[in-house]
Protein backbone atom coordinates (compact mmCIF):
# COMPACT_ATOMS: atom_id res chain seq x y z
CA UNK A 1 0.00 0.00 0.00
CA UNK A 2 2.43 2.85 0.90
CA UNK A 3 4.67 1.51 -2.02
CA UNK A 4 1.78 2.62 -4.55
CA UNK A 5 1.57 5.51 -2.90
CA UNK A 6 4.88 6.79 -3.09
CA UNK A 7 4.63 5.87 -6.64
CA UNK A 8 1.28 8.20 -7.28
CA UNK A 9 3.38 10.55 -4.98
CA UNK A 10 6.75 10.62 -6.76
CA UNK A 11 5.24 12.02 -10.33
CA UNK A 12 3.18 14.69 -9.05
CA UNK A 13 6.47 15.42 -7.15
CA UNK A 14 8.14 15.10 -9.83
CA UNK A 15 5.90 17.48 -11.93
CA UNK A 16 5.31 20.34 -9.41
CA UNK A 17 8.85 20.71 -9.25
CA UNK A 18 9.51 20.46 -13.09
CA UNK A 19 6.62 23.32 -13.61
CA UNK A 20 7.76 25.62 -10.62
CA UNK A 21 11.39 25.93 -12.11
CA UNK A 22 10.27 26.39 -15.59
CA UNK A 23 8.02 29.47 -14.25
CA UNK A 24 11.31 30.92 -13.13
CA UNK A 25 12.92 30.46 -16.27
CA UNK A 26 10.53 32.08 -17.87
CA UNK A 27 10.91 34.96 -16.19
CA UNK A 28 14.24 35.24 -16.08
CA UNK A 29 14.30 34.30 -19.83
CA UNK A 30 12.15 37.56 -20.62
CA UNK A 31 14.36 39.85 -18.21
CA UNK A 32 17.33 38.88 -20.67
CA UNK A 33 14.83 39.48 -23.53
CA UNK A 34 14.52 43.11 -22.07
CA UNK A 35 18.27 43.82 -22.91
CA UNK A 36 18.57 42.66 -26.41
CA UNK A 37 18.60 45.05 -28.98
CA UNK A 38 17.90 43.00 -31.76
CA UNK A 39 15.60 39.90 -31.50
CA UNK A 40 15.49 36.85 -33.24
CA UNK A 41 12.85 34.69 -34.50
CA UNK A 42 13.68 32.00 -32.00
CA UNK A 43 12.54 34.13 -29.44
CA UNK A 44 9.18 35.05 -31.31
CA UNK A 45 8.86 30.99 -31.56
CA UNK A 46 9.72 31.02 -27.80
CA UNK A 47 6.98 33.67 -26.40
CA UNK A 48 4.02 33.05 -29.04
CA UNK A 49 4.75 29.44 -27.46
CA UNK A 50 4.44 30.59 -24.22
CA UNK A 51 1.11 32.30 -25.11
CA UNK A 52 -0.70 29.94 -26.75
CA UNK A 53 0.52 26.37 -24.52
CA UNK A 54 2.00 28.36 -21.20
CA UNK A 55 5.53 26.53 -21.38
CA UNK A 56 8.00 26.36 -23.78
CA UNK A 57 10.67 24.24 -24.56
CA UNK A 58 12.72 23.54 -27.64
CA UNK A 59 13.03 26.02 -30.67
CA UNK A 60 12.03 22.19 -32.80
CA UNK A 61 9.30 21.25 -30.34
CA UNK A 62 7.86 24.98 -30.05
CA UNK A 63 8.07 25.86 -33.85
CA UNK A 64 6.16 22.17 -34.56
CA UNK A 65 3.65 23.40 -32.03
CA UNK A 66 3.15 27.11 -33.92
CA UNK A 67 2.95 25.42 -37.24
CA UNK A 68 0.06 23.05 -35.85
CA UNK A 69 -1.63 26.39 -35.10
CA UNK A 70 -0.63 28.16 -38.16
CA UNK A 71 1.48 30.88 -36.54
CA UNK A 72 5.11 29.30 -37.73
CA UNK A 73 6.65 31.03 -40.41
CA UNK A 74 8.63 28.96 -43.19
CA UNK A 75 11.78 29.44 -44.08
CA UNK A 76 13.86 31.31 -41.25
CA UNK A 77 15.97 29.76 -38.88
CA UNK A 78 16.62 30.14 -35.20
CA UNK A 79 18.64 32.97 -35.05
CA UNK A 80 17.50 34.82 -37.61
CA UNK A 81 17.10 38.49 -36.56
CA UNK A 82 13.18 39.22 -36.46
CA UNK A 83 11.86 41.87 -38.65
CA UNK A 84 8.30 43.95 -37.72
CA UNK A 85 6.89 42.37 -40.72
CA UNK A 86 7.63 38.54 -39.43
CA UNK A 87 6.31 39.44 -35.75
CA UNK A 88 3.37 40.97 -37.91
CA UNK A 89 2.83 38.03 -39.48
CA UNK A 90 2.91 35.56 -36.71
CA UNK A 91 0.65 38.05 -34.72
CA UNK A 92 -2.31 38.31 -37.46
CA UNK A 93 -2.08 34.66 -37.72
CA UNK A 94 -2.41 33.76 -33.85
CA UNK A 95 -5.41 36.88 -33.96
CA UNK A 96 -6.70 35.80 -37.32
CA UNK A 97 -7.10 39.70 -37.96
CA UNK A 98 -8.65 40.74 -40.93
CA UNK A 99 -6.82 43.99 -40.79
CA UNK A 100 -7.07 44.89 -44.94
CA UNK A 101 -8.44 43.67 -47.73
CA UNK A 102 -4.98 43.70 -49.12
CA UNK A 103 -3.57 41.58 -46.31
CA UNK A 104 -6.78 39.20 -46.56
CA UNK A 105 -5.68 38.58 -50.38
CA UNK A 106 -1.79 38.60 -50.14
CA UNK A 107 -1.19 37.75 -46.41
CA UNK A 108 2.53 38.81 -47.03
CA UNK A 109 4.62 40.47 -44.40
CA UNK A 110 3.98 44.20 -45.33
CA UNK A 111 -0.09 44.15 -45.41
CA UNK A 112 0.09 42.17 -41.56
CA UNK A 113 2.29 44.90 -40.64
CA UNK A 114 -0.28 47.27 -41.73
CA UNK A 115 -3.22 45.32 -40.42
CA UNK A 116 -1.22 45.21 -37.42
CA UNK A 117 -0.79 48.56 -37.22
CA UNK A 118 -4.60 49.39 -37.78
CA UNK A 119 -5.39 47.53 -35.00
CA UNK A 120 -2.83 49.65 -32.42
CA UNK A 121 -0.66 46.35 -32.15
CA UNK A 122 2.39 48.07 -33.16
CA UNK A 123 3.30 51.42 -34.19
CA UNK A 124 2.57 52.15 -38.08
CA UNK A 125 5.63 54.48 -39.01
CA UNK A 126 8.61 52.91 -39.76
CA UNK A 127 8.75 49.25 -42.33
CA UNK A 128 8.06 46.19 -42.08
CA UNK A 129 12.01 45.28 -42.71
CA UNK A 130 12.84 47.20 -39.48
CA UNK A 131 13.90 44.74 -36.88
CA UNK A 132 12.15 44.43 -33.55
CA UNK A 133 14.25 44.73 -30.42
CA UNK A 134 13.80 42.35 -27.83
CA UNK A 135 11.37 44.82 -25.48
CA UNK A 136 9.30 45.70 -28.74
CA UNK A 137 8.66 42.16 -28.72
CA UNK A 138 7.44 42.03 -25.43
CA UNK A 139 5.39 45.03 -25.59
CA UNK A 140 3.40 43.55 -28.84
CA UNK A 141 3.02 40.02 -27.25
CA UNK A 142 1.39 42.08 -24.19
CA UNK A 143 -1.16 43.63 -26.36
CA UNK A 144 -1.48 40.10 -27.78
CA UNK A 145 -2.04 38.38 -24.67
CA UNK A 146 -4.17 41.28 -23.50
CA UNK A 147 -6.67 41.02 -26.44
CA UNK A 148 -7.00 37.12 -26.31
CA UNK A 149 -8.29 37.72 -22.55
CA UNK A 150 -4.69 37.23 -20.67
CA UNK A 151 -6.06 36.57 -16.99
CA UNK B 1 15.41 58.99 34.40
CA UNK B 2 15.84 61.98 31.37
CA UNK B 3 17.50 59.60 29.14
CA UNK B 4 14.57 56.84 29.40
CA UNK B 5 11.78 59.74 28.98
CA UNK B 6 13.79 60.80 26.03
CA UNK B 7 14.00 57.54 24.64
CA UNK B 8 10.73 56.99 24.81
CA UNK B 9 9.51 60.05 23.43
CA UNK B 10 11.39 59.65 20.56
CA UNK B 11 10.20 56.36 19.86
CA UNK B 12 6.46 57.52 20.19
CA UNK B 13 7.82 60.65 17.78
CA UNK B 14 9.26 57.82 14.98
CA UNK B 15 6.16 55.48 15.05
CA UNK B 16 3.29 58.33 14.87
CA UNK B 17 5.25 61.13 12.39
CA UNK B 18 7.25 59.43 9.82
CA UNK B 19 5.68 57.06 7.77
CA UNK B 20 6.05 53.18 8.28
CA UNK B 21 6.36 50.70 4.87
CA UNK B 22 2.80 49.86 4.14
CA UNK B 23 2.13 46.02 4.08
CA UNK B 24 2.03 45.02 0.38
CA UNK B 25 -0.08 41.75 0.14
CA UNK B 26 -0.82 39.34 -2.90
CA UNK B 27 -4.82 39.40 -3.50
CA UNK B 28 -4.64 37.08 -6.75
CA UNK B 29 -1.91 35.12 -8.81
CA UNK B 30 -2.62 33.13 -11.91
CA UNK B 31 0.24 31.70 -14.05
CA UNK B 32 3.74 32.77 -13.83
CA UNK B 33 3.94 35.73 -11.72
CA UNK B 34 6.52 36.44 -9.66
CA UNK B 35 8.83 38.66 -6.86
CA UNK B 36 12.40 39.16 -7.30
CA UNK B 37 14.21 38.00 -3.90
CA UNK B 38 17.61 38.29 -4.66
CA UNK B 39 19.35 36.72 -7.14
CA UNK B 40 16.15 34.55 -7.78
CA UNK B 41 12.60 34.64 -8.61
CA UNK B 42 10.05 32.87 -5.86
CA UNK B 43 6.52 32.72 -7.32
CA UNK B 44 3.61 34.48 -5.80
CA UNK B 45 0.76 33.35 -3.62
CA UNK B 46 -2.49 34.13 -3.21
CA UNK B 47 -2.13 36.32 1.01
CA UNK B 48 1.67 36.44 0.59
CA UNK B 49 2.93 39.55 2.11
CA UNK B 50 5.75 41.41 -0.31
CA UNK B 51 8.95 43.42 1.34
CA UNK B 52 9.22 47.66 0.54
CA UNK B 53 10.43 48.04 -3.39
CA UNK B 54 9.30 44.79 -4.41
CA UNK B 55 9.98 43.86 -7.70
CA UNK B 56 7.04 41.78 -9.09
CA UNK B 57 7.01 40.26 -13.02
CA UNK B 58 4.30 38.13 -15.01
CA UNK B 59 4.76 35.88 -17.90
CA UNK B 60 2.60 35.24 -20.83
CA UNK B 61 -0.94 34.73 -20.23
CA UNK B 62 -0.66 35.43 -16.31
CA UNK B 63 -1.31 38.02 -13.77
CA UNK B 64 -1.61 39.10 -10.21
CA UNK B 65 -3.18 41.98 -8.20
CA UNK B 66 -1.43 43.71 -5.19
CA UNK B 67 -2.71 45.54 -2.10
CA UNK B 68 -0.49 48.08 -1.71
CA UNK B 69 -1.72 49.37 2.07
CA UNK B 70 -4.12 49.15 4.19
CA UNK B 71 -6.85 51.12 2.75
CA UNK B 72 -7.52 49.04 -0.29
CA UNK B 73 -5.00 50.94 -3.01
CA UNK B 74 -5.22 47.88 -5.76
CA UNK B 75 -2.80 47.33 -8.71
CA UNK B 76 -3.52 44.86 -11.08
CA UNK B 77 -0.96 43.61 -13.22
CA UNK B 78 -1.13 42.07 -16.48
CA UNK B 79 0.42 39.87 -18.61
CA UNK B 80 4.28 40.35 -19.50
CA UNK B 81 4.82 42.97 -16.90
CA UNK B 82 7.34 44.18 -14.48
CA UNK B 83 7.17 46.93 -11.41
CA UNK B 84 8.45 47.62 -8.58
CA UNK B 85 6.32 49.06 -5.64
CA UNK B 86 7.22 51.47 -3.01
CA UNK B 87 4.45 52.40 -0.17
CA UNK B 88 4.47 53.98 2.47
CA UNK B 89 1.56 55.23 5.28
CA UNK B 90 0.76 56.47 8.31
CA UNK B 91 -2.81 56.92 10.27
CA UNK B 92 -3.20 60.34 8.07
CA UNK B 93 -1.52 59.71 4.77
CA UNK B 94 -0.36 57.38 1.95
CA UNK B 95 2.70 57.65 -0.10
CA UNK B 96 2.52 54.91 -2.81
CA UNK B 97 5.17 54.74 -5.71
CA UNK B 98 5.12 52.70 -8.40
CA UNK B 99 7.74 52.15 -11.26
CA UNK B 100 6.57 50.21 -14.55
CA UNK B 101 9.65 49.24 -15.99
CA UNK B 102 7.42 47.64 -18.80
CA UNK B 103 3.98 46.35 -19.68
CA UNK B 104 0.26 46.85 -18.45
CA UNK B 105 -1.26 47.39 -14.95
CA UNK B 106 -4.52 49.10 -13.90
CA UNK B 107 -4.32 50.88 -10.64
CA UNK B 108 -7.38 51.36 -8.22
CA UNK B 109 -7.19 54.21 -5.62
CA UNK B 110 -10.42 54.51 -3.76
CA UNK B 111 -10.87 57.94 -2.34
CA UNK B 112 -10.89 58.14 1.54
CA UNK B 113 -11.97 62.45 2.94
CA UNK B 114 -9.42 61.31 6.38
CA UNK B 115 -6.63 60.44 4.44
CA UNK B 116 -3.75 62.26 1.95
CA UNK B 117 -3.19 60.13 -0.82
CA UNK B 118 0.17 60.27 -3.07
CA UNK B 119 -0.19 57.59 -5.55
CA UNK B 120 2.34 57.72 -8.33
CA UNK B 121 3.16 55.69 -11.45
CA UNK B 122 6.32 56.35 -13.26
CA UNK B 123 7.96 55.39 -16.24
CA UNK B 124 11.61 56.17 -17.63
CA UNK B 125 9.58 58.93 -20.00
CA UNK B 126 6.86 59.88 -17.94
CA UNK B 127 4.37 60.38 -14.48
CA UNK B 128 1.24 59.82 -13.62
CA UNK B 129 -0.65 60.74 -9.99
CA UNK B 130 -3.89 59.52 -9.30
CA UNK B 131 -6.54 62.27 -8.08
CA UNK B 132 -9.42 59.85 -8.56
CA UNK B 133 -10.31 56.19 -8.33
CA UNK B 134 -8.88 53.71 -11.34
CA UNK B 135 -6.65 54.15 -14.56
CA UNK B 136 -5.06 51.92 -16.96
CA UNK B 137 -1.32 52.96 -17.66
CA UNK B 138 0.98 50.87 -19.91
CA UNK B 139 4.33 51.35 -20.91
CA UNK B 140 6.54 50.18 -24.02
CA UNK B 141 9.22 51.04 -26.13
CA UNK B 142 7.43 50.87 -29.33
CA UNK B 143 4.20 53.65 -28.00
CA UNK B 144 5.99 54.78 -24.78
CA UNK B 145 3.50 55.93 -22.15
CA UNK B 146 0.05 55.09 -22.10
CA UNK B 147 -2.77 56.46 -19.43
CA UNK B 148 -6.17 55.89 -20.26
CA UNK B 149 -9.89 54.42 -19.34
CA UNK B 150 -9.58 56.91 -16.24
CA UNK B 151 -12.32 57.25 -13.87
CA UNK B 152 -12.26 60.82 -12.21
CA UNK B 153 -8.75 62.60 -13.43
CA UNK B 154 -5.14 62.06 -13.31
CA UNK B 155 -2.52 63.95 -13.88
CA UNK B 156 0.38 63.56 -16.40
CA UNK B 157 3.72 64.79 -16.69
CA UNK B 158 6.53 64.21 -18.77
CA UNK B 159 10.47 64.35 -17.89
CA UNK B 160 10.78 68.20 -19.36
CA UNK B 161 7.63 69.11 -16.63
CA UNK B 162 4.93 69.11 -19.50
CA UNK B 163 1.65 68.54 -17.59
CA UNK B 164 -1.59 67.21 -18.57
CA UNK B 165 -5.15 66.30 -16.96
CA UNK B 166 -6.60 63.27 -18.21
CA UNK B 167 -10.24 62.38 -17.52
CA UNK B 168 -13.24 60.20 -18.80
CA UNK B 169 -12.77 59.82 -22.70
CA UNK B 170 -9.25 61.21 -22.94
CA UNK B 171 -5.76 59.54 -23.55
CA UNK B 172 -2.44 60.45 -22.80
CA UNK B 173 0.74 59.01 -25.08
CA UNK B 174 3.85 60.31 -23.92
CA UNK B 175 6.26 58.87 -27.03
CA UNK B 176 9.85 58.49 -26.62
CA UNK B 177 12.07 61.03 -27.44
CA UNK B 178 9.04 63.28 -27.98
CA UNK B 179 9.20 66.98 -25.87
CA UNK B 180 5.45 66.78 -25.32
CA UNK B 181 2.40 63.80 -25.71
CA UNK B 182 0.24 63.65 -28.53
CA UNK B 183 -3.07 65.10 -28.57
CA UNK B 184 -4.77 63.48 -25.74
CA UNK B 185 -8.02 64.27 -27.05
CA UNK B 186 -6.89 62.50 -30.36
CA UNK B 187 -8.27 59.04 -29.35
CA UNK B 188 -11.65 60.04 -28.50
CA UNK B 189 -11.65 61.76 -32.08
CA UNK B 190 -10.42 59.04 -34.00
CA UNK B 191 -13.62 57.20 -32.45
CA UNK B 192 -16.14 59.43 -33.26
CA UNK B 193 -18.60 60.18 -36.58
CA UNK B 194 -18.84 63.73 -35.69
CA UNK B 195 -15.96 66.36 -35.24
CA UNK B 196 -15.04 66.87 -31.44
CA UNK B 197 -13.88 69.96 -29.80
CA UNK B 198 -12.44 71.12 -26.61
CA UNK B 199 -14.65 71.41 -23.21
CA UNK B 200 -15.91 74.85 -22.92
CA UNK B 201 -15.49 76.00 -26.68
CA UNK B 202 -18.01 78.61 -27.81
CA UNK B 203 -20.26 78.74 -31.17
CA UNK B 204 -18.55 81.39 -32.09
CA UNK B 205 -15.18 79.57 -31.72
CA UNK B 206 -16.90 76.53 -33.63
CA UNK B 207 -17.69 78.58 -36.31
CA UNK B 208 -13.73 80.41 -36.51
CA UNK B 209 -12.37 76.91 -36.25
CA UNK B 210 -14.62 75.68 -39.31
CA UNK B 211 -13.49 79.00 -41.39
CA UNK B 212 -9.39 77.99 -40.82
CA UNK B 213 -9.32 74.31 -40.25
CA UNK B 214 -7.67 74.78 -37.37
CA UNK B 215 -8.13 75.10 -33.31
CA UNK B 216 -7.69 78.87 -32.62
CA UNK B 217 -9.11 77.76 -28.70
CA UNK B 218 -5.15 76.35 -27.80
CA UNK B 219 -5.22 72.89 -27.91
CA UNK B 220 -6.49 70.21 -25.16
CA UNK B 221 -2.98 68.74 -25.48
CA UNK B 222 -1.44 72.23 -24.23
CA UNK B 223 0.77 72.20 -21.20
CA UNK B 224 -1.53 72.34 -18.27
CA UNK B 225 1.17 72.74 -15.70
CA UNK B 226 0.62 76.32 -14.82
CA UNK B 227 -3.21 75.40 -13.82
CA UNK B 228 -2.05 72.84 -11.15
CA UNK B 229 -0.03 75.86 -9.57
CA UNK B 230 -3.16 77.96 -9.74
CA UNK B 231 -5.84 75.01 -8.37
CA UNK B 232 -3.88 75.14 -5.25
CA UNK B 233 -4.57 78.23 -4.51
CA UNK B 234 -7.55 80.75 -2.92
CA UNK B 235 -8.65 82.92 -5.83
CA UNK B 236 -10.62 86.38 -5.13
CA UNK B 237 -12.90 88.38 -8.21
CA UNK B 238 -15.32 91.39 -8.40
CA UNK B 239 -18.53 90.89 -9.57
CA UNK B 240 -20.94 93.79 -10.97
CA UNK B 241 -24.17 92.99 -10.84
CA UNK B 242 -27.09 94.85 -12.73
CA UNK B 243 -30.55 94.20 -11.97
CA UNK B 244 -32.57 95.27 -15.02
Amino acid sequence: MKLKQLFILLPVLFFSISAYSQDVNQLEWLSDLDSKSRATYGDAVKIFAMQTSGRSSSFRTDSSLLEKSGIALDGYSESEELSKGMLAKMTARYLDLGGSIMYMIFGTERYAFRACASYGLMRGDGSENDVVSGPELVEVLGRVSEIKGGR
Amino acid sequence: MKPLAMTILSAFLVCYTVPAFAEITVLKATGTAAYRDGKKWVPLKTGMKLPEGVKVSTGANSSAELRVNSINHTVTIKPLTMIQVFSKETKSTTDTHIGLKRGNITAKVPRDARVKTVFKVSTPIATSSVRGTEEDISYGPGSGMMIYDVRSLVEAKNRLGRSNFISGRLKYVQQLNLPKSLNIANDARGRSLVAVYGNGVTGDEVEAMLYSGGDQTGGPESDAGILDNQMQQDASINLKINWP
